[in-house]
């Protein structure tokens, strides 16, 4: 071994035994808990998993409302980011550090503060109550909207911050080549800016989805006993009922979901962006 | 390495093969006006009351080094930023209040700046699609324009296929598909190595020619602007340095910034005496065609073509010097030499002029007096 490839192997090996011992040896784990019990191999807890009719309505409410909160995040995201990587200089930066304040803050300390904003006696009733829009104070908080909401405030910087990436990285050349070449604004952006920002579009869509197919903490705190999703059927079941066999079940179901979605995502989406950053040379 | 290679070989064939005539679709030029034009940018004034006026069909290169504003011309003239003051016209209409897209111009950018996301066929109809042309006759007006630039056939590649010289002439054929009756061209050719850079400026020399169109070329390299233009505009800090032909910039230089950034020159201190000037370093006194009115330093000019060396005293205008180093060139032998004041003198011998030089050796320079030009330091 060269004294090159020795260095490179010496600092490989500490990700190396992070990644095993962190992350592939758990995997493995939860696999086998999955597919064994005391007696030996079984698919009993697989079965369960994708049958029950409880645990596939919370799978598919878990899978609908994570494709909400990840279509709401690039819709709304989308012009923040735009805006963003058409500032320049200090202000750009000053505004890309605001939006990652929110980043800044626990997750459990703002899905509380939705309570404060949601609850019966929150502000927002208060107000319409105050304003005489509502006689009554409307069901805000545990409610499915609630959780749709929180879970879009959590994760939109996080949307927001890839687009912008993505954006960031298209030569403002060809902006200006389309409109000199006789494109008017709407068209330069709709045939130029918004095909070669699909890349990022879609990486900031298939992320959100995946985070939001396991939360955990949001749901619990905001949504109501019927909102739950996938994760806290998963902790319910290796808390409250001690059936770790079908708690590991449920999270190999969900990961499959989530890979097949995610795939699918990049099948169907990426042929919209498959040349979108590649050619051309950056100004 | 292999497509590299392949690259190399498409370029190749493209320049043996003959110039598609263009004939009937050819579009005349128009003349481009620039008056009391200015811009700041902030604090720093780029454009001073900037006027300027381009013939129609004329090739018209300007020539400056960077934040000479050169680039902030040619982006007012686009549309790409507004100008504070002044006017700027094509073809007698005010343009500088509309758009970029209203403006009519073809251009072409330094970074090619193909739309990477479209195959080359779709570059270069996009011009006419926005235009409103149906999408059959669009492909086909700019498979046409992907002739005149010799890349028929590639329309289905896209533009990270190509090599930069290609790249840059679907850049070119983008521009011209729709005929437009200017073309900017923002040093087009600054990514492009020596070689091919040399062919293209002969291509898009030969397609201006062919297409009758106003060309504003904005280059930093002076051969490239001596190479193509009918006139070059010489920038200096937002203003026109001098305007001319490339043998006006060349053999009639009137400022010593002009005479140093075109070409390679010998720049001399001289000093006036009525109406002959005094050439301290080289011991001289001799009688110009012309001495520069004002009171701006005075420099004699003297091309290294214009000087020819010699053994031994014996003509009227020449000078003593010793040989310091000789390059040798192929055709020519570049040689720099020192006189006894100290200062370096350059020149360039035929190879055979009969004797060989090497440094050290002492020599005797003479020019004829009718080839001084003499330049002035600051502004004409």
């Amino acid at each position: 071994m060269t004294n090159r490839a020795r260095t490179t192997a010496l600092l490989l090996a500490a990700p190396v035994a992070l990644t095993t011992f962190a992350f592939i040896l758990p995997m493995v784990e939860v696999i086998r808990w999955s597919l064994f019990d005391g007696q030996g191999f079984t698919s009993e807890h697989i079965t369960t998993a994708v049958t029950d009719e409880l645990f596939v309505q919370v799978l598919w409410q878990t899978i609908v409302l994570s494709a909400q909160v990840a279509a709401l995040c690039v819709i709304i995201g989308y012009p923040v980011a735009y805006y963003l990587s058409m500032m320049s200089g200090p202000l750009q930066r000053l505004c890309v550090l605001l939006i990652t304040f929110p980043l800044w803050v626990s997750v459990l300390v703002r899905t509380y503060a939705w309570i404060v904003v949601l609850g019966r006696e929150g502000l927002l009733n208060l107000m319409l109550v105050e304003l005489g829009v509502v006689g009554e104070p409307l069901k805000l908080i545990f409610t499915r909207g609630a959780v749709l909401v929180a879970s879009i405030q959590v994760l939109l910087p996080l949307a927001v911050l890839i687009m912008y990436g993505a954006m960031s990285q298209i030569n403002r050349n060809l902006i200006r080549a389309a409109r000199v070449l006789g494109a008017p604004p709407s068209a330069a952006f709709r045939m130029i800016f918004l095909p070669l920002s699909m890349n990022g579009v879609i990486s900031s869509s298939v992320l959100i989805f995946i985070l939001s197919l396991g939360f955990y903490v949001t749901p619990a705190l905001v949504g109501g006993p019927r909102d739950i999703m996938i994760s806290n059927v998963i902790a319910q079941q290796i808390n409250q009922t001690l059936d770790w066999g079908l708690g590991a079940a449920l999270g190999i179901v969900l990961l499959a979901a989530g890979l097949l979605v995610a795939g699918l995502t990049y099948l169907v989406l990426g042929r919209f962006a498959a040349t979108a950053n590649d050619g051309g040379i950056r100004s | 390495m292999g497509q590299e290679h392949r690259h190399r070989k498409d370029e190749a064939q493209s320049l043996s093969s003959p110039q598609k005539a263009i004939g009937t679709n050819s579009a005349r030029g128009v003349p481009i006006v620039f008056r009391n034009v200015t811009k700041r940018f902030g604090s720093f004034t780029a454009l001073d009351g900037f006027s300027m006026a381009i013939e129609e069909g004329e090739f018209l290169t300007i020539l400056g080094e960077s934040g000479s504003g050169k680039s902030t011309i040619l982006n007012a003239l686009a549309g790409f930023i507004p100008i504070d003051d002044g006017e700027i016209s094509i073809n007698g209409k005010a343009v500088h209040t509309l758009p970029p897209e209203q403006r009519g111009v073809g251009m072409v950018f330094q970074n090619y700046s193909l739309f990477p996301h479209m195959d080359v066929a779709d570059n270069v109809a996009f011009p006419l699609r926005m235009r409103g042309v149906p999408k059959q006759e669009a492909r086909k007006r700019g498979e046409e324009a992907l002739g005149i630039v010799r890349l028929s056939g590639l329309g289905h590649r896209f533009p990270r296929e190509l090599s930069g010289g290609q790249q840059q002439r679907v850049a070119v054929a983008r521009a011209i598909s729709f005929h437009p009756r200017v073309l900017l061209m923002d040093e087009p050719l600054g990514a492009l190595d020596l070689k091919l850079r040399e062919a293209l400026q002969f291509e898009i020399k030969q397609i201006q020619r062919s297409l009758g169109c106003t060309v504003v070329y904005v280059t930093h390299d002076q051969r490239e602007a001596m190479a193509m233009s009918d006139r070059i505009m010489v920038l200096r800090s937002g203003r026109i340095e001098q305007l001319g032909s490339s043998a006006d910039l060349y053999d009639r230089p009137r400022t010593k910034f002009v005479a140093d950034f075109i070409g390679q020159t010998n720049i001399v201190p001289a000093v006036r005496s009525g109406r002959q000037v005094v050439l301290d370093h080289l011991g001289l006194t001799i009688t110009p065609p012309a001495i520069p009115e004002g009171v701006a330093p005075l420099f004699l000019n003297l091309r290294p073509e214009k000087l020819m060396a010699k053994r031994a005293d014996g003509q009227e205008v020449e000078f003593p010097a010793q040989v310091q180093e000789t390059v040798f060139l192929g055709d020519m032998i570049s040689v720099s030499a020192v006189t006894p004041s100290g200062i370096s003198i350059y020149f360039r011998q035929p190879r055979q002029a009969g004797f060989s030089l090497n440094p050290g050796d002492a020599i005797w320079l003479s020019f004829d007096p009718s080839d001084a030009v003499l330049v002035v330091d600051g502004s004409p």
